[in-house]
């Protein structure tokens, strides 16, 4: 009843910044704490990083900075290739398909369609300058929208439910305070109806009492859209009030994935323990 | 229903240097549809561990914990995959304990719903059954619609177990739902799981109160 079937599929993803040697692999990783090539100074950012993700889903990843989180976010969104993997999309009643091999085009027309991203930092979301509903028009144009009531229309709708006050749609997110503006970014984010949602550290650096607004918006909007979401945050907190399930990276690698319960109640790998006792205490 | 064979749990502690610690000493034991199992045992022999293994919330380190799933069939919730456990949480178990995770700003009446509505039940109806559980378990009339974050020990407790009744879970677990309430309240929640009983769920439970596991448990296993 829940959606049974994963909409995305990650298998492998592999991340490396440099040339890179034979011993890469063997040299870096959670057991050595780190994440460069003690030979050849390569930068493996991620590696085997596989899991499932199902419709209706929320999906944590947690770890600490430069674990690879946020690489393998962009790497689904196509904001930077992977060297190695696959991104097994599943549509209805079509063969799943590794959307890593498409053209560029195919790509841009798939996020523009199927994908919605919330970046850390407000400015790689948002033009800052141009108007908040201005911001939410323009991807409403790249999914295909073409009139103009029905886009501001539509616009009003999306800064409703992400609690801006509708009647600063006409200013730029540049005057906005943190949380609007993550809460802008969110509504551009939905303004596609899309499959997939990815929340990168979305209420990093906002206030404590801000941050519980945003985390609670996007768990009301989550109990209403049914999109199937990868939540990126090195804050166990977020994770737990966000995700049913979550993985843990630490130097590019998964070390431990599960019930996010599970992962908070019972950790497993020495890791996981740390940032536990470390967060919650 | 459910059987428990050889069941253990060890938490290796590596900021110990990898110590191991026993938390649960291997148990079997079983449950028949419809019937109700009390655990008993001196504090810190691991009741409320098996408790959590069983709803997964711990990884069971070994043993084979056999459910007769409506919806999956027989399963072994020891091994069984995320994703199962998670709809058999939604669908079949439910779990109460002293401890309540709020969401924040959600209403005492919205988070007692919540359940049912995943389970597809129209919102409106979903609050009008958890705003009459609520009722039942005395819950005042000004905090139906607050955060329960800001609630008493013995609200929230009464909270939690609204929240895990609401779906009618086949199989029940119960550690110690009524540690902090007062004797009325302790009445109410026992007249809620006697009728739950007596439509067919399944129990397991801890009970600080020995009057009050002899009034609820059809057998009483002593660890
Ligand atoms: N362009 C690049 N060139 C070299 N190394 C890079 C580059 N981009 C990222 N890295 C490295 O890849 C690793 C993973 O980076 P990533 O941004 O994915 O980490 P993160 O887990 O999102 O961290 P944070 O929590 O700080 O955002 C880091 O060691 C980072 O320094
Ligand atoms: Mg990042
Ligand atoms: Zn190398």
């Amino acid at each position: 009843m829940s959606g049974k079937t994963p909409v995305l599929q990650a298998r492998n993803l592999m991340r490396r910044y440099g040339e890179g040697c034979p011993t890469c692999l063997a040299k870096t990783g959670a057991a050595y704490g780190r994440n460069m090539c003690p030979d050849c100074g390569a930068v493996l950012a991620c590696r085997d990083v596989s899991f499932d993700l199902y419709n209706r889903e929320v999906l944590g990843i947690v770890g600490e900075s430069g674990s690879g989180k946020s690489t393998v976010l962009k790497m689904l969104h196509f904001d930077m290739e992977a060297d190695e993997g696959e991104m097994m999309l599943h549509v209805e009643g079509q063969e799943p398909e590794n959307v890593f091999a498409w053209s560029s085009f195919q790509k841009r027309m798939l996020r523009n369609a199927q994908m919605g991203i919330v970046y850390q930092h407000p400015h790689l979301g948002l033009r800052m300058k141009i108007s908040a509903g201005g911001n939410i028009a323009e991807r409403l144009l790249m999914a295909g929208w073409r009139n103009v009531g029905q886009i501001r229309e539509r616009a009003a709708e999306l800064l409703e439910r992400t609690e801006v006050p509708v009647e600063r749609m006409d200013e730029p997110p540049a005057s906005f305070s943190g949380g609007m503006q993550q809460r802008v970014q969110i509504a551009k984010a939905l303004s596609n109806e899309p499959a997939l949602l990815l929340l990168d550290e979305v209420t990093t650096g906002l206030d404590v009492s801000v941050q519980a607004r945003v985390l609670d918006l996007i768990r009301r909007l989550q109990e209403n859209l049914h999109v199937a979401t990868l939540v990126v945050s090195h804050d166990l907190g977020v994770i737990r009030m966000l995700s049913t399930r979550c993985l843990v990276m630490k130097n590019g690698e998964v070390v431990e994935s599960g019930l996010t319960d599970q992962i908070l109640e019972d950790p497993q790998h020495p890791y996981t323990q740390l940032l536990v006792s470390s967060a919650l205490r | 229903m459910l059987q428990v064979d050889q069941l253990s749990k060890t938490f290796k502690v590596h900021s110990l240097g990898g110590k191991e610690i026993l938390g649960v000493p291997p148990c079997s034991f079983s449950v028949e549809e419809g019937k109700s199992l009390a655990l008993s045992a001196p504090s810190g022999r691991g009741k409320s561990s098996i408790l959590k293994c069983i709803y997964r919330s711990y990884l069971p380190s070994s043993g084979r914990i056999l459910l007769q799933s409506r919806s999956l069939g027989p399963v072994d919730l020891a091994q069984l995959d995320e994703h199962d456990v998670l709809t058999l949480r939604e669908e079949e178990m439910g779990y109460v304990t002293q401890f309540l995770r709020v969401i924040p700003r959600l209403s005492a009446i919205e988070v007692v719903a919540d359940p049912l509505c995943r389970r597809g039940v129209k919102r409106a109806e979903a609050e009008a059954e958890a705003e009459r559980l609520l009722r039942c378990l005395k819950i005042p009339e000004p905090l139906l619609e607050a955060s329960p974050i800001t609630f008493s020990g013995g609200e929230q407790q009464r909270v939690n177990i609204a929240r895990a009744l609401i779906a009618r879970p086949r199989l029940l677990l119960l550690d110690e739902p009524t540690a902090s309430l007062d004797r009325e309240s302790v009445e109410r929640v026992m007249d809620m799981l006697n009728d739950l009983k007596a439509s067919g769920s399944t129990m397991l439970m801890i009970f600080h109160d020995k009057e009050l596991m002899y009034r609820m448990a059809d057998e009483v296993m002593e660890l």
